[in-house]
């Protein structure tokens, strides 16, 4: 409790002194002294202690361990160091050749799987197989920051000798976290979360870790290098909760046994790696399907019907439900897609009256269309124009049905074809082609081809000929607004982004009039 | 001998010294000393205190660090969490040397609170006052952090207060990241922004820590960047 009146009172020296050494050590235990100990380290190894250094070091500690050991009453302590000191000081001074290289059977593992949560360390059985062997194992729970990542992990193959040859050592297991988790800059790494430890990391939040990471015998990470990295992700990022914190800072393991020999490690590896579990995903259709009935149940058990923000928070629990990640954007595109997958299904059973089944297996083979379909919201988009237009809807549903889009992309280009009739005979044609082989199907592809290739040089003509009209309507518009728009109402952003574009045409337009009606007009040369 | 001859690599040193951490938590304190003694990292300890406390003699320095291997067995073997056995032993060695140099250079600036050991206090104060002086002291320095600003920063700065009233040695950003449910980033930050804070408040106070938290500690910019 704060003892206010010495908090508001003239504080003596005794006390001064008192408060500035408490601060003292809270700074002192907070500091980082990791290169200060890799210094150390360095020394140790470039000027070892000699032989006369070295046992009047070792005879002091056993001195000074032995009068700890007495005042504290500590008799097991007590009766190690009993007998000549001279005799366990010469021991421990020989350890330095005896324990150079620790090995597999070192008795001090340190990382040692432990009882947790009533879950007791015990074999697991049936004892595991692995590439057509029998290997026992023992199951237990590691503190997840105990645990290593494996560097001799084949999947880092390429980045370890990247490092290797960048820093001229291999990366310590702090970097090799950072390699799991992206956040070491290499040369050619682009994707902002190569291994997808996010995902993982949101799966395991919600459901702990499911398939348990294996260890060698000495806590060697052998199998789960993702497993981990996504807990210690989750430890050390604020998008989750102190509940799913909890569930990350324990591992459920499987460790080898002592007995396991080198041929047990590599096939734990080779079967866990190299042969498939056969394991197939979930459809996104079916994912997005089940995302989109919860919404509906959700919205249904809710009275009045939500506003925008409580349909936020609404999404974003739902996100949370089904692991899609912190912010709703993966379950707004799954109810975009769904809705759109519907009309799609609507259209083909009620309209053309096809098997409702097969219908929806075409949705299901053709999901990822519905997300360039569903974009956008204004004049301009995809989803705005087939919804302005139910005959160009569903010629491009028939089209969709008949597999005559070669890919998603050219999706993103339906949105110019409002305009044009020459590019929706063309559709229209691609649409009524009966396709009997592979040919007729080529065919018919190169068609949508071709009348989005229409639309899009339409559209680039009709950008260079309508400029001289948006340029004379942009200037006067400029000219008329008012000097206080671009103090109080224009952002910053807006204003850079227009004097980026006047410095880029400025060029042009004085190469096109020449540089001398270019100049200010209104001061004369 | 190089590098290269040399047969031991500092993976293994460091592994060594985990094993020691290992040992010193089931009481065997000879496998403890084997340990440590092979990793070098004794070796290095000792001249680092040698180089930092030069007016020490060696065996002073024998002897800041026996102590410091005396308070690793038995805080291992009582079960304290010590993450990072290195750093423990480094910081601690220091501490250690740095109390026996104080004494020895008859400077009492800082050091004549402590208040672990009532063995050999050189203002002869017992325990009750000391204890006394303690408690008020760190009623006081918690009575600065609600004029830290930011809850995090308060909490962090809490969480260290209560490290130093359980007479902990080191505390990793990890640590208190993953007791106060915030990333390791903001730990490290806030406990930088709270340092700095803390000696701003002390100051107004009338307690000048400039020999304990040296102006730009650690990065500044940071502080800086991120405002």
């Amino acid at each position: 409790m704060i003892d206010k009146q010495i908090g508001n009172a003239k504080v003596g020296a005794d006390l001064q002194q008192a408060v500035k050494e408490i601060i003292s050590r809270a700074y002192r235990i907070s500091t980082d002294v990791g290169r200060e100990m890799e210094e150390v380290l360095r020394l140790g190894k470039d000027q070892p202690l000699n032989e006369i250094e070295a046992r009047q070091l070792l005879t002091r500690a056993v001195e000074v361990l032995r009068a700890g050991a007495a005042r504290r009453a500590d008799r097991a302590v007590i009766e190690a160091l009993e007998g000549d000191i001279q005799e366990i000081v010469g021991r421990i001074s020989k350890s330095r050749e005896t324990i150079a290289v620790p090995s597999r059977k070192n008795a001090f593992s340190p990382l040692i799987i432990r009882n947790h949560n009533g879950i007791e360390v015990a074999p697991v059985r049936p004892s595991p197989w692995f590439h057509e062997k029998e290997i026992p194992m023992m199951s237990g729970f590691v503190q997840t920051t105990n645990i290593k990542l494996w560097e001799q992990n084949e999947r880092l193959d390429i980045h370890l000798n990247q490092f290797q040859a960048t820093y001229g050592r291999s990366p310590r297991p702090n970097e090799l976290l950072d390699i799991m988790l992206s956040k070491l800059n290499l040369p050619g790494i682009d994707k902002s979360d190569a291994f997808e430890i996010a995902e993982l990391a949101r799966s395991i939040a919600n459901n702990g870790v499911r398939k348990p990471p294996i260890l060698d015998t000495d806590g060697t990470l052998l199998d789960g290098n993702r497993r981990v990295s996504a807990c210690y992700y989750i430890l050390n990022s604020e998008e989750f909760t102190i509940e799913q914190k909890k569930r990350a800072e324990y591992v459920f393991c499987w460790q080898l046994t002592e007995h396991a020999a080198d041929d047990d490690r590599t096939r734990v590896v080779v079967s866990l790696n190299f042969e498939d579990d056969c394991k197939e995903p979930w459809p996104q259709y079916v994912k997005a399907r089940k995302v989109f009935e919860a919404w509906m149940g959700m919205l249904g058990a809710t009275y009045p019907t939500p506003n925008a923000r409580k349909q936020a928070v609404m999404k974003r629990e739902l996100s949370q439900r089904f692991a899609l990640g912190p912010n709703t954007n993966s379950v707004n595109r799954f109810l975009r897609m769904v809705q759109w997958a519907d009309d799609f299904e609507e259209y083909h059973v009620e309209k053309c009256h096809r098997d409702p089944y097969e219908v929806k297996h075409r949705a299901n083979e053709k999901f990822q269309y519905f997300d360039e379909l569903s974009k956008g919201t204004t004049p301009g988009t995809v989803a705005y124009t087939l919804n302005e237009d139910e005959a160009l809807k569903h010629l491009v549903f028939e089209i969709l049905y008949q597999k005559k889009f070669r890919n998603w992309a050219q999706i993103r280009n339906l949105r110019y074809l409002g305009n044009s009739q020459e590019a929706r005979d063309i559709l229209r044609k691609a649409k009524d082609l009966e396709v009997k082989t592979e040919d007729d199907l080529d065919t018919a592809q190169d068609m949508v081809e071709e009348a989005i290739a229409i639309v899009r040089t339409k559209r680039a003509e009709e950008r260079s000929l309508g400029a001289n009209t948006r340029i004379e309507g942009f200037v006067k518009f400029l000219e008329e607004l008012p000097v206080k728009a671009f103090r109080d109402e224009i952002t910053p952003e807006n204003l850079r982004k227009l004097l980026d574009a006047l410095s880029l045409v400025r060029t042009y337009a004085e190469d096109a009039v020449g540089e001398d009606a270019a100049r200010d007009p209104i001061r004369p040369n | 001998m190089s590098e290269k001859e040399n047969p031991i690599e500092p993976s293994i040193e460091l592994e060594q010294v985990d094993l020691a951490l290992a040992a010193a938590t089931q009481g065997d304190v000879v496998k403890t000393l084997e340990l440590l003694w092979a990793s070098r990292l004794m070796d290095g300890l000792v001249r680092h205190v040698m180089s930092r406390y030069r007016d020490l003699d060696p065996d002073e320095a024998y002897t800041a660090l026996s102590e410091a291997i005396d308070d690793f067995c038995n805080a291992a073997k009582k079960g304290q969490t010590i993450r990072n056995p290195k750093a423990w032993l480094f910081r601690v060695t220091l501490i250690k040397a740095y109390k026996l140099w104080q004494r020895k250079s008859s400077e009492q600036e800082v050091g004549s609170l402590d208040w672990q050991s009532s063995a050999g206090d050189p203002e002869g104060r017992d325990d009750l006052d000391r204890e006394t002086l303690v408690r008020r002291a760190l009623s006081l320095a918690r009575s600065y952090l609600p004029l830290l600003g930011q809850e995090n920063v308060r909490r962090v700065m809490e969480f260290y207060f209560a490290a130093v009233e359980k007479d902990v040695q080191l505390v990793e950003h990890s640590e208190v990241a993953t007791a106060l449910g915030i990333s390791e980033d903001t730990a490290r930050q806030c406990a930088h922004r709270g340092f700095k804070r803390l000696k701003r408040v002390a100051a107004e106070k009338g307690i000048n820590l400039d020999t304990v938290i040296p102006d730009g500690h650690r990065d500044d910019s940071l502080e800086e960047e991120q405002q």
